[in-house]
């Protein structure tokens, strides 16, 4: 099983200099692609069928597409990494950061030469010192070596990358908002359309992508769309790093072929669920997506499967729930940190979370009324799509709706007893 | 531009291309609610009360202010589900809300009272969490009670987009979001109150109208602010026949002087009696011993010294009829052409011979627009709007010449610092052998690439400026002038001829318009031209000049050298709203009614027409200028008989063809002046009145005039930088 993401992750020790670097094989994707015009990347990228892995899962070389080229486009165009990585139970991208800090920096050069910027941006979480400590050694061990800077390996293209540590909020994880924060402005989002490949950071045409999948582009480069579409099990390409916490025997990530089931995931390589716990259910995608039930265990962990059982694959980092943790308790304190993390631009988000996060806490409490349900049912669907300013607020609901779907027999006994029956008396 | 089809609430329409599902709606006549929304600013999608459905998008709502409509786009502005949405939005924001709608300033034109009345809200599901910030009472003028605020930012964007001054922003995150200003600090701005107007809800109000009426009991009175050049239209709002405040009408703007300013005739030392002076002091008299004396004395003065030793000083700030009625009075009565206004000293050159203001909500209209005032938002802040107006609305360029910063540098696309005549040096220099500075050369290439060129003209100008900015347009295809002017109704005090050697409509004084305008007034006319302001100063020491009367303006107020030389005259009478330095010199000082309390007509920078209007009785005993120089007219012999302005007017507009058939909001033409491309000048220089150095405010802005520094309100704000 190819694992190229982690291939040369030496856990518990530095990332590789970049002379080792070169020596496994790496900036080679580099050379290939400087040699070739920049829309053949982005065409081979589009063929690929990479989808982003920041939750999303839109397709990369679709949005490199809309990215206006050639002599009449704006200048300086810009590439930036959202490193942001803030979703509660989600490690992947820290693991690339700390581990592979090259990978990272080639996939950056491949990709702002795609869609020919000229400068380029790594937006990195506030709390991730070591990943910046590794990525700022990495980033001058490139411009050393002539990776970035002028006239890169000799050739007429040059680009400037920097790190910027993001001031610590969840909503710069949203790309208009990182890129508000980015221009040192409050981080909002913004309108769209303009969208950013057009009109983006200062205003020029920019291209935000996520840590995973520039960590992707070299592998892709390197090796072929074909090669990269048979990494997977399922019609999504590649590979793809899946995190599982909770009560299992070994919480960890792995990089694993895109398509692995729920099943799989949990009970081979988490090792099952620890003794005397018994599995419920299971958010796929960080927090902000919906339950799946044990119903569920054998969905493809890839984006059209996971969709089509009613959730999102989103960062691919699962949190197990268990029957010896009370469902509303574990939602409580998602809505808690997202009502915290609004960025109070639009009414229903910055008003609405955090009435979602007082009645959660109020049944939770043993203090809920009849019709509280209902209130939160209504407030889920409040908080859709369209009805708030950005996607947050319909993540941030996700876990909530889909719990009172399916653990609503939960919430009706807390209110009927007027306490949380998993809280020992 | 093509156009597109929407069907809204089954409506067919078309619309241009990019407008908004919000703007589609609107043009169908469905009315969507909204909050954060105002066709002043960028689309800002943050309150979700203006959600529509589209078809074709299920199980979503689309906001409509923020999402443009596409053609065959089918709209739906209400539904069951809609309603659902818009009333949770509603009950969200009543959550921190408090309901204290009958003590607040706003109710009656608040937003939120009124959506919450049209969706019919009964008691909130939520608990309360009313009033969980106490009000802000530090800042001058304006107070903040960030409780009722629901966080729309249009005091934020209006700041920004349209002041360019951007005192208001957001801080803290989530549910603790607050508009504040920075690290919480007093306000620190133009006051212009503009976030005041645009607030949705009473989040921030006015001390000046705080408490003071309840909004359904005002009563509007359109009219002009009587402050600078720009006649902004403006609404008295009274109670009681008695002015509570002041919004904005025809402009769509107001600076803090047209919104708070206007409390100076409400000042306790308003003149309400006439006053003569007995045993060297002032004393109350009535009306009838007051004009009985002026009569008198300008009778015998006149015959003992000859008219020519008699003179009168105008007023730019009041109306054109009164300026009409003193200098026909001083004409036709007192037979001389002594007649001007101190406030051509402070004029820029070329007034009305070469510039000619082009219309200020055209200022967009110009590719490039060159300020070579950096006090532009302080003379004239509406020219400044304008100007941040249509550089970021309209994306036009703008090159500022500004030695030092003010706001204006942030939104310039070029910035020359440094002095208003070596920038037009290095741009005339640059435009013709392209060399200078960087800047220079950038500037010169904006100005040379663009179709049409607005230059600000400087509201004073040295001949060399004068000269260097003719060559300067003279390089361009197309330029239009914006020339500042300070006082409200200088245009109209030269239109009606305050000029010692002009008529009314810039007729020059000989032989043929004497015999003229003798016929129209059916008068004996004096043969000669007057002495200007400077020549009338100078004759007063020469003893040439025995009797000065004085509508309207204060020269030993704005220049106390003058102090002096006006005590050397035989009589002088001053009639003015407040006893000034230069009415406590005067011998008569009669009191007279302020712009609030009379009506007439005011003719802008623009040289638009513009109606004052009564809102408020005159107070005490004072009168209209017009009808306290008619009447000492007619003590002397004359023969006015003016039942009202609009007599006046109708004779005005008889006498001055620009006025003959200019409708109230037009500007008159510049070819319908006889001295348009001449080479006449119209401003005064002298090397000694109020050349001296004066300690000035560092804000023109709240300072400049005895008006405005009687004003309560203005007072407040701390503007004085204090160096130690």
């Amino acid at each position: 099983m190819e694992q190229p993401l982690t291939k040369n992750i030496r856990p518990d020790q530095e990332p590789l200099s970049v002379k080792d670097y070169e020596k496994a094989g790496g900036y080679q994707s580099v050379r290939k692609a400087l040699a070739m015009p920049p829309q053949d990347v982005q065409n081979i990228v589009k063929a690929s069928n990479l989808r982003g892995r920041g939750g999303a899962g839109f397709s990369t070389g679709m949005k490199w597409s809309f990215v206006p080229m050639g002599t009449d486009a704006r200048r300086p165009k810009y590439f930036v990494v959202n490193a942001d990585e803030m979703e509660p139970g989600t490690f992947k991208d820290r693991l690339l950061l700390e581990g592979d800090p090259h990978q990272l920096i080639e996939g950056v050069i491949v990709s702002a030469y795609a869609i020919e910027a000229e400068q380029a941006f790594i937006f990195i979480r506030w709390a991730y010192k070591l990943a910046t400590k590794r990525l700022e050694q990495a980033i001058k061990e490139a411009y050393a070596n002539n990776y970035l800077g002028k006239n890169i390996l000799g050739t007429t293209y040059s680009l400037d990358l920097r790190i910027h540590g993001s001031a610590g909020r969840y909503i710069c994880g949203e790309e208009t908002a990182l890129l508000n924060a980015l221009e040192g402005k409050r981080a909002t989002p913004r309108a769209k359309p303009p969208f950013p490949q057009v009109s983006g950071l200062f205003g020029k045409p920019t291209i935000v992508n996520n840590a995973e999948t520039v960590a992707n582009i070299p592998h892709i480069l390197n090796n072929g769309p074909d090669w990269f579409k048979d990494l997977s099990r399922s019609n999504d390409a590649g590979t793809k790093l899946y995190g599982v916490s909770g009560r299992v025997k070994k919480p960890a990530i792995w990089e694993l072929p895109m398509g692995v089931t729920v099943r799989e995931l949990i009970e081979e390589h988490a090792g099952g669920m620890q003794d005397g716990y018994a599995f419920r259910g299971v958010i796929p995608g960080g927090a902000s997506t919906d339950f799946l039930t044990p119903d569920h265990l054998d969905v493809k962990m890839d984006y059209d499967s996971v969709a089509k059982a009613g959730s999102r694959l989103g960062t691919g980092t699962m949190i197990v729930l268990d029957d010896k943790t009370c469902p509303i308790g574990f939602v409580h304190n998602l809505i808690k940190f997202f009502a915290r993390e609004s960025c109070g631009w639009c009414t229903p988000c910055r008003d609405g979370l955090p009435w979602l996060e007082k009645i959660l806490r109020s049944i939770e409490e043993g203090a809920g009324q009849p019709g509280d349900i209902e209130i939160l049912e209504q407030h889920c669907k409040l908080l859709g799509p369209g009805n708030t300013f950005c996607a947050l607020a319909p993540g941030a609901v996700e876990p909530l709706q889909s719990a009172i779907k399916y653990f609503r027999e939960d919430f009706e006994r807390h209110i009927k007893e007027k306490r949380c029956p998993w809280k020992i008396l | 531009m093509p156009n597109m089809t929407v069907t809204v609430d089954g409506k067919k329409i078309e619309v241009p291309m990019g407008s908004t599902i919000l703007e589609a709606c609107t043009a169908a006549g469905s009315r969507v609610p909204t909050l954060c929304h105002d066709n002043k600013l960028h689309p800002f999608g943050a309150c979700r009360i203006c959600l529509v459905e589209v078809e074709g998008t299920p199980r979503k709502f689309t906001p409509s202010c923020t999402t443009p409509a596409t053609d065959n786009m089918v709209v739906k502005t209400t539904s069951p589900g809609l309603i659902e949405a818009r009333r949770m939005v509603l009950e969200l924001l009543l959550i921190k809300h408090p309901l204290d709608c009958p003590v607040c300033d706003k109710a009656g034109e608040c937003s939120l009272q009124d959506l919450v009345h049209e969706y019919g809200l009964g008691p909130s599901r939520f608990d309360p969490e009313k009033g969980y910030l106490p009000p802000d009472y530090e800042s001058a003028i304006i107070e903040r009670n960030i409780s009722r605020c629901i966080l729309c930012g249009k005091c934020v964007r209006i700041c920004d987009e349209q002041n360019a001054v951007g005192e208001w922003a957001f801080t803290r995150r989530g549910t603790r979001a607050r508009i504040s200003t920075d690290f919480d600090r007093p306000l620190d701005c133009e006051f212009c109150g503009e976030c005041v107007e645009i607030c949705p809800v009473g989040a921030l109000t006015t001390r000046q109208f705080k408490y003071k009426a309840r909004s359904w009991n005002l009563e509007g009175t359109a009219s002009v602010c009587n402050y600078c050049g720009c006649g902004c239209g403006v609404s008295y709002e009274t109670r009681e026949g008695r002015i509570m405040r002041v919004g904005p009408a025809r402009s769509n703007y107001l600076c803090t002087k047209g919104r708070f300013g206007w409390d100076a005739v409400h000042h306790a030392e308003r003149l309400t009696t006439p006053k003569m002076r007995v045993n060297g002091e002032l004393v109350d008299c009535t009306w009838d011993e007051a004009l009985s004396i002026i009569a008198t004395n300008l009778k015998v003065i006149k015959s003992r010294h000859g008219a020519e030793k008699i003179g009168g000083l105008g007023s730019v700030r009041t109306t054109n009829e009164d300026s009409y009625v003193f200098q026909k009075f001083l004409r036709t009565v007192v037979e001389t052409n002594n007649i001007d206004t101190l406030a051509r000293l402070k004029t820029p050159k070329g007034l009305n011979t070469t510039f000619f203001s082009g219309e200020l909500n055209k200022m967009a209209s110009h590719e490039v627009i060159l300020v070579l005032d950096k006090n532009v938002g302080e003379i004239n802040p509406l020219t400044g709007i304008e100007i941040v107006r249509a550089v970021n609305k309209k994306d036009r360029k703008l090159i500022l010449v500004n030695d030092e910063f003010n706001k204006f540098n942030k939104i310039a696309t070029v910035v020359l610092p440094t002095s208003t005549v070596n920038a037009l040096e290095n741009l005339v220099k640059a435009l013709s052998s392209g060399a200078g500075s960087e800047e220079s050369k950038r500037a010169a290439a904006m100005l040379k690439a663009a179709k049409n060129v607005a230059i600000i003209v400087p509201a004073q100008l040295s001949d060399n400026e004068f000269t260097l900015i003719r060559d300067l347009a003279g390089k361009l295809p197309e330029v239009t002038y914006y020339p500042l002017v300070r006082r409200s109704n200088f245009q109209g005090s030269l239109d009606m001829g305050v000029m010692p050697s002009y008529y009314p409509g810039y007729r020059k004084i000989d032989e043929t318009s004497t015999a003229d305008f003798a016929g129209l007034w059916n008068a004996v006319l004096p043969e000669t031209t007057g002495m200007n302001a400077v020549e009338m100063i100078k004759a007063i020491t020469q003893g040439k000049l025995a009797a000065l009367y004085i509508m309207g303006d204060d020269p030993a107020g704005s220049d106390p050298g003058l102090k002096g030389i006006l005590q050397k005259l035989e009589f002088l009478v001053v009639q003015d709203i407040f006893l000034t330095e230069t009415a406590k010199l005067a011998h008569v000082v009669l009191p007279a009614a302020s712009s609030t309390e009379k009506s007439g007509t005011f003719t802008n920078l623009e040289r638009r027409l513009q109606q004052v209007n009564k809102a408020e009785e005159p107070i005490g005993e004072s009168r209209p200028d017009w009808e306290i120089i008619q009447d000492i007219a007619k003590k002397m012999g004359g023969s006015m008989k003016y039942g009202s302005t609009r007599d006046i007017l109708a004779e005005i507009r008889s006498v001055v063809p620009a006025y003959k058939d200019l409708a109230f909001g037009a500007c008159w033409a510049r070819e319908k002046s006889p001295l348009a491309g001449m080479a006449d000048d119209l401003s005064l220089t002298s090397d000694s009145i109020m050349k001296q150095e004066v300690i000035t405010a560092e804000r023109l802005l709240f300072s400049s005039g005895m008006t405005i520094t009687r004003s309560h309100e203005i007072g407040t704000i701390r503007h004085y930088k204090i160096e130690v």
